[in-house]
């Protein structure tokens, strides 16, 4: 498998001077293609930090970040923007659906962006939609569903453009059990289509349903291995 | 993305949410419209061409001034408010992949698409309400104007040309606060938890200070006036104007800051009180109140300032359009009348034998007669000199060479007032006969009888003194008291009794006192005596007829008068005076009634968006208060307690600072001649009673919209 993403010393500090933070403290890291990882750690150990930096939402203070062998630490704005357009597919503990659109508005919202025709859209909306279950619940708006229904129209939005990466901050976290085992067996289907899963908990159970574990606390990876529990692998 | 997409999700945006636009919109219509209307009305020849209509052109200049000028922090609120609850859906956009430029591209847009909303719906409807306006004006008025129905393009380039400016820099504001956050920040801009609020004690102590100070000058206005009895009389407005604005701006940054600081502080010393705060009731309530006043102190103290000058305004207007009827009635008696005061080198003379006076008389009634048969001729003389007043009883033998040499600065007449505890009094003297003929009342007095005739004094007199030390067996006191008519009364030709007190001296004969009882002779240059001679008369004739005898009379009364000083000479039609009258009260009333309506509107506008913020904010805090164990029942009485304290609390004050600020709006009614000082208290209680049930409606309207938000969560 190919590298898809490659962090080198990585840092990321806030409040530079006295009162400084450092929630990134050299971090390395390579995550390949079609891999699905959880990366896990306490709340303040710099998860949802690595996660802004990999999902290209934040800049690191040092160090680079090489996504397809593409140097993005340096990026611009722009940049970032359409590489998160582009490449990467957002799912979110809160789901941040558009409560005035519906399902099937919300799933089209980052196709637009890319500038696919309508009829594309729309094809590719419904399919996204399909693939989470949620065909006939298109024309609902979020507050007309349950907080499971929500998160997977989130991913269906996620999807419906085939970003190579899926990540995933906290998603089932809000979520009851029932619905969380079908979010995870909706991410562990995608992984086994060929995405690359990133997932971020702090969850230990949800974890061990990731390949891969890389352990974050105080700004620095703990530990990284594979996940040996999983279906006797 | 292509430049359809950006319009596509502008538009979007904007019905998408429809609940916080169209108050937006609507704010920004009306704004556009009243500015359009005022600067209409401004230029309006129909306007101009009213009687009084270059003050009411004036007048309307500056309103518009003043609504453009407000408008730019109300929109600039109104708009971060929708911002506010917009970046998170920003953030989430940004996220998805638009970037910066596209998002500032959207805002563009819907910046574009409402400014044309506002601009144009609000430039139509100001063209429809113009029309409506107009109308309204020459009616309140009572005035008959034919006049063609015209848009005034100049006017309405202008408001375009203003909101385009306003909306330009909104924009640049906003685009500013997207740019400054990342996605990540715009997204949980909403969850980001508050911090626990402050008590500034400095801050509330200063607040607290101002508020003090605003009101200790608003009161002191008369007094402070008083000690520049014997300044000219514009330095007195002037003087009285400056200490009104200062009063009003020291309770405005007063306000501001008791609701941002002093709230906040009573809050915290409250949770200081243990055995006060750690109960259930008390502990949810305040802490809650703390955040509360914290997140809605400056739009709360906005409310309030707005419900004050709304009240303020309304009582002003009301109190002069009332007033100023009985003053015109009081000061032109006469369909048309002249005054002369007689020199102080002749006074003497004339007193004793009146040849001046006669003089006068056959010249004005030769030219009366040329002009026109069967009008009604009437005189009155008076005199107006000082007096002291020390324990109720007046001193007319008071030398005010002894305290004034005509150029004594204010602080030294106040240190011999102060220091001989005696007050200097204005008092006008006339004779029986006159008094009821001034006040239509029949009262008769025998040799040696006087009556006082006076309205609001705190203390009345007792008696006086004459000069030769004997006390003047008074008759009687009376509130019915002729109005002060065309009074000029310091040795500048000014009203020094409109910041003195004053008082009417009811003689049986004026001659017979003055000559025998006061020995005039003895006081002129002593005391600063004004001898004024009153001749009028009551005509049936058209208004441009009375208009035409005036010129007449008013040239021969020159002619007669033969002084240098024709400053000393006044003439009138009260036709014309009261057209004057009508003009600025007209004015002002439709000015009140424009701005009133805007003021209300904007007050309306600012509690609906506290009650979407705070039913927001609510509905947050209601699951949190559920599961640490209040019930629903505890919950909602600790929030609709707070809530009614948060939109009570302005009510409250503002009717506190209408209080204070009635010596204001009495000081304003007396520049405008309008002296009645109970007319503005009782005006102040009823404008205060009105508002009351009007901002309870608007509560109660925009109340519904909380509950919803909040019902949602259940």
């Amino acid at each position: 498998m190919d590298t898809l993403v490659e962090l080198r010393d990585i840092c990321k500090i806030y409040n530079p001077g006295e009162n400084e933070v450092k929630a990134l403290d050299h971090v390395s890291l390579t995550i390949r293609e079609r891999e699905f990882v959880a990366i896990i750690g306490h709340s303040g150990s710099g998860k949802s930090t690595l996660m802004n930096v990999l999902g290209c939402l934040d800049v690191p203070t040092s160090g680079n970040y090489y996504l397809h062998g593409h140097d993005v630490a340096g990026m611009t704005d722009d940049e970032l923007s359409d590489i998160r357009n582009q490449e990467i597919g957002f799912i979110f503990q809160g789901f941040n659906l558009i409560p005035n659109l519906t399902a099937l508005e919300n799933v089209e919202l980052p196709l637009i962006y890319r500038g696919v025709g309508k009829r594309e859209r729309m094809e590719l909306s419904k399919a996204a939609l399909d693939k989470v279950g949620l065909e006939k619940r298109k024309t609902h708006k979020p507050s007309e569903m349950s907080g499971g229904q929500q998160q997977r129209v989130a991913i269906a939005r996620a999807i419906a453009q085939a970003p190579p990466i899926i990540l995933a901050d906290e998603p089932t976290g809000n979520l009851d059990s029932n619905s969380t085992r079908e979010i995870m067996d909706i991410l562990r289907a995608l992984h086994e289509e060929g995405r690359t899963v990133i997932l971020i908990t702090h969850d230990n159970d949800i974890a061990a349903k990731a390949k891969r574990v890389i352990k974050i606390m105080d700004g620095k990876i703990e530990e990284d291995y594979i996940n040996v529990t999983d279906n006797g692998e | 993305m292509n430049r359809a997409l950006y319009r596509k999700f502008a538009w979007n945006g904007i019905e998408k949410n429809k609940q916080l636009y169209i108050p937006y919109l609507i704010a920004g219509g009306t704004m556009v419209a009243v500015f359009y209307i005022l600067s209409f009305l401004a230029s309006s020849d129909v306007v101009h061409s009213l009687k009084g209509g270059t003050p009411i052109t004036m007048m309307l200049r500056y309103a518009s001034v003043g609504s453009g000028l407000f408008s730019v922090p109300f929109l600039f609120y109104t708009n971060s408010t929708l911002i506010k609850h917009r970046r998170k859906e920003l953030g989430l956009y940004n996220i998805l992949g638009m970037n910066k430029k596209n998002l500032f591209s959207v805002l563009i847009w819907e910046t574009l698409i409402s400014f044309g909303i506002v601009a144009i719906g609000g430039v139509i409807c100001g063209i429809v309400l113009s029309k409506i306006a107009e109308l309204v004006l020459v009616n309140i008025m009572g005035q008959d104007v034919n006049y063609q129905i015209y848009v005034d393009l100049k006017s309405a380039l202008l408001t375009i040309r203003l909101y385009a400016i306003i909306y330009l820099l909104i924009l640049i504001n906003s685009l500013r606060r997207i740019k400054e956050n990342n996605p990540i920040e715009l997204l949980h801009s909403e969850a980001v938890g508050e911090r626990p609020p402050k008590a500034r004690w400095f801050l509330a102590l200063l607040g607290m200070f101002f508020l003090v100070a605003g009101y200790y000058m608003a009161n002191t206005i008369y007094s402070s006036m008083f000690k520049m009895a014997f300044s000219d009389m514009p330095e007195i407005i002037t003087y009285g104007t400056q200490r009104s604005f200062y009063s009003v701006g020291a309770i405005l940054i007063g306000t501001f800051l008791i609701f941002l600081c002093a709230s906040v502080a009573i809050c915290k010393l409250l949770q200081r009180n243990k055995h006060y705060y750690y109960k259930t009731s008390h502990f949810v309530t305040v802490s809650s109140m703390a955040f509360r006043m914290k997140r809605n102190g400056a739009s709360l103290a906005s409310i309030c300032v707005l419900i004050t000058a709304v009240i303020t305004m309304f009582t002003f207007t009301v109190a002069f359009r009332l007033g100023i009827r009985d003053i015109m009635a009081a000061k032109y008696p006469y369909d048309i009348g002249v005054t002369m005061e007689i020199p102080s080198n002749r006074m003497l003379e004339e007193v004793k034998t009146g040849n001046d006076r006669t003089i006068y008389r056959q010249q004005l009634q030769s030219t009366l007669a040329s002009q026109t048969s069967g009008a009604l001729e009437k005189e009155t003389d008076q005199i107006i000199l000082f007096g002291y007043m020390e324990n109720g009883m007046i001193d007319l033998s008071v030398d005010t060479r002894d305290i004034w040499d005509g150029t004594a600065s204010f602080e030294w007449v106040n240190n011999v007032v102060l220091e001989q505890g005696k007050e200097i009094v204005s008092i006008r003297i006339i004779s029986a006969d006159d008094y009821n003929e001034m006040c239509g009342t029949n009262i008769q007095l025998s040799d040696g009888e006087y009556l006082f005739a006076y309205t609001d004094w705190d203390y009345s007199p007792e008696s006086f003194i004459l000069p030769d030390g004997t006390q003047a067996n008074l008759q009687n006191k009376t509130k019915v008291a002729p109005l002060k008519s065309l009074i000029t009364f310091d040795k500048n030709g000014h009203d020094v009794s409109d910041s003195i007190k004053f008082v009417n001296l009811i003689v049986p004969n004026l001659r017979n006192f003055l000559l025998d009882d006061y020995k005039l002779a003895d006081h002129i240059g002593s005391n600063h005596i004004l001898y004024q001679w009153e001749w009028g008369v009551d005509i049936t004739e058209n208004y441009d007829r009375v208009e035409e005898i005036h010129a007449a009379i008013s040239a021969a009364a020159k002619e007669a008068y033969q002084e240098t000083n024709t400053e000393k000479l006044n003439s009138y039609t009260r036709a014309e005076r009261a057209d004057n009258a009508n003009g600025l009260t007209g004015g002002l009333m439709f000015i009140m009634i424009v701005l009133n309506i805007l003021l209300l509107f904007v007050t309306a506008l600012i509690m609906y968006y506290k009650q979407i913020s705070e039913g927001y904010e609510d509905r947050r805090r209601f699951v949190i208060m559920r599961k640490i164990g209040m019930t629903t029942k505890e919950i909602r009485r600790s929030v609709n307690s707070q809530v009614l304290i948060v939109f009570g609390l302005p009510l409250m004050i503002a009717g506190i600072h209408s209080v204070f600020l009635i010596s204001v709006v009495n000081f304003l009614l007396s520049v405008a001649t309008v002296d009645d000082r109970h007319l503005a208290a009782k005006m102040t209680l009823f404008s205060f009673g009105l508002f009351t049930i009007v901002y309870a409606v608007i509560y109660m309207v925009t109340s519904r919209v909380y509950f919803k938000i909040i019902n949602r969560s259940e």
